[in-house]
């Protein structure tokens, strides 16, 4: 299979008030196109970090150093212009908590045409309502009328979610980073989330960086599974193998909490 | 007789002019030393109930006994705070961060006790052993201690005046799996050496099999099944029960958002069996031999 993003060498350091913080040490792999791919750790671990990095969404307190190579290029070398065009449009991001991800004072409807316009420059009322209904219908929203007419506040959790979910496919990116999408829904909302994530990545051949702390969701969800512990990759293996005969002494301890919960 | 038992509790609260049934007439009970779980969707009221337990909120009709003595009156609040203790979701919350863990154990300590601060410190010491915590952990800040550890210390606090009833709402929730495994091994161990009574809250059925003796499962502020716990895993029969069973093995896929009906089975909205019949309420009753639900489905 194609790799379609490659990580070498990545490290990251955060300066906080003189103090170096290791949140990334020397992190290599690569995405493969059309796989899920998790990455498995503990809070700390720098799962986070490495999301962001993909989309140098990094803060000026952090230096990375390394090379992300998408499309022949290097992440780090590109100008700000050049990021804006991959951020949403070739790599999608959605975050852990859905609210957060939306300006609570305007509808969806508003935040969902300013996103076509300035992303694809799109201006005409019909292809963008045919895409807003395509994106709504993919993610399996009713009533996209009346969400779409809504504010953040008055919409469920999981609703929001799918919506941000919708609001990345809309712009057809090659890849999708899912950072924690479920862990603040309930387990009924979380499950359907998978699926659909499932789905998605079947019906539009997404390759997807998928962020959990939950070994459960990874079993289910992704085709290899690269274990973090204090930013550094341990181990990245086809999720079977992984879960079968675990080689790395960390990923084996976190492999037998796991079935002992069985 | 049983250590906590729940009789037809309600507690209702108003929210822009609406009101919202929080606990619409809830059994439920815990045998003295052992684990009876509470299940359910986040919003369904299960927090409420345990603040209803601990005193936090006073119920709007219903009664509570812990022993055999109701506690839901005035008379009995300090026998209700001695015997009842409650472990919250997020250890970070819960510890005052301006204050060494030994200042916050000392004072739940003080309030039964009259003991002099030097006096208190080999105590101290000897209850953190308890919870597999080093003796130094007492001279520490919450913020110096990582998630597993604080709630650790919360769950030593919480066995300091010997209660005979404790209420776990979520307490790992907010932690990492193989912390998780560690805590859960810690409370059978607790349970074992002092037959405590857990109250132990959760959304999480795979943790639950691992503690429970029975298990309720609660849907928009009413029990609609409960049973030992083997039955509920191996026979479960709401619906709603099934549904939380495949959310937990992730084989839930697409089902209607939760909504509340006006009268009627409260499931009415998300139940794929769902009949004409079902339009008037039905009640919670015995099944099979200790098999309680509240659906049509099984009635003969």
């Amino acid at each position: 299979m194609r790799e379609i993003l490659t990580v070498k060498n990545l490290s990251v350091i955060y300066k906080v008030e003189e103090r170096k913080i290791h949140a990334l040490k020397e992190v290599s792999f690569s995405l493969r196109e059309g796989e899920i791919l998790g990455v498995v750790g503990e809070s700390g671990s720098g799962k986070t970090t490495l999301g962001l990095s993909i989309l140098s969404l990094l803060d000026e307190k952090a230096y990375a150093s390394g090379r992300i190579l998408f499309e022949g290029r290097d992440i780090f070398s590109l100008s700000e212009q050049e990021l804006l065009d991959i951020r949403g449009r070739k790599i999608g991001l959605i975050f852990q908590e859905p609210a957060a991800s939306f300006n609570p004072v305007l509808t969806i409807g508003y935040q969902f045409r300013e996103i076509l316009q300035k992303k694809l420059n799109l201006k005409e009322k019909n292809l963008v309502s045919q895409i807003i209904y395509d994106s709504f219908k993919r993610v399996k929203l009713v009533d996209e009328e009346r969400i779409l007419r809504s504010y953040p506040h008055t919409l469920s959790g999981g609703q929001l979610q799918r919506i941000a979910i919708a609001f990345s496919i809309a712009l057809s990116p090659l890849i999708l980073i899912a950072d924690e999408p479920t862990s603040n829904l309930d387990i009924t909302v979380e499950s359907q989330i998978i699926h659909l994530f499932l789905r998605l990545k079947e019906e539009l051949n997404l390759s997807v960086i998928f962020i959990t702390h939950n070994l459960d969701l990874a079993k289910v969800i992704c085709d290899r599974i690269g274990v973090l512990y204090k930013g550094k990759m341990r181990e990245i293996r086809e999720k079977e193998t992984l879960f079968r005969e675990p080689k790395d002494p960390y990923t084996k301890e976190l492999i037998e909490a796991f079935k002992k919960l069985e | 007789m049983k250590l906590l038992q729940v009789e037809k509790v309600k507690k209702y609260f108003v929210h822009k002019r609406k009101v919202v049934r929080a606990l619409d007439g809830v059994d439920l009970f815990v045998e003295e030393g052992q684990t009876s779980a509470l299940v359910g969707e986040s919003g369904c009221g299960k927090t409420t109930l345990a603040k209803v337990v601990v005193g936090l909120y006073p119920p709007q009709a219903g009664k509570i006994y812990l022993k055999g003595e109701e506690i839901t009156s005035k008379r009995n609040k300090a026998f209700l705070r001695r015997n009842v203790q409650m472990v919250f979701q997020n250890p970070y919350l819960s510890l005052d961060p301006r204050c060494t863990i030994f200042f916050s154990l000392y004072e739940a300590l003080s309030i039964f006790t009259k003991i002099k601060k030097k006096e208190a410190v080999p105590f101290l010491e000897e209850l953190l052993k308890s919870v597999e915590l080093p003796e130094s952990t007492l001279w520490r800040y919450p913020h110096q201690l990582s998630g597993g550890q604080l709630q650790r210390v919360c769950i030593a606090r919480s066995l300091i005046n010997n209660p005979s009833l404790l209420i776990l709402d979520e307490p790992t929730s907010a932690l990492d799996i193989s912390t998780t495994v560690k805590i859960i091994d810690l409370l059978l161990k607790i349970q074992e050496e002092k037959s405590v009574g857990f109250l132990f809250i959760s959304h999480n059925l795979k943790l639950v099999k691992h503690l429970a003796w029975w298990v309720f499962v609660m849907y928009y502020g009413k029990i609609v099944e409960f049973a030992p716990k083997d039955l509920i895993y191996k026979n479960p029969l709401h619906p709603y029960t099934k549904l939380l069973l495949d959310a937990t093995t992730l084989k839930l896929k697409d089902i209607p958002e939760s909504t509340l009906p006006e009268r009627g089975c409260r499931f009415f909205s998300r139940c794929p069996y769902k009949k004409d019949m079902c339009l008037k309420e039905p009640t919670l009753i015995e099944i099979e031999n200790n098999h309680f639900l509240a659906c049509y489905l099984k009635r003969k």
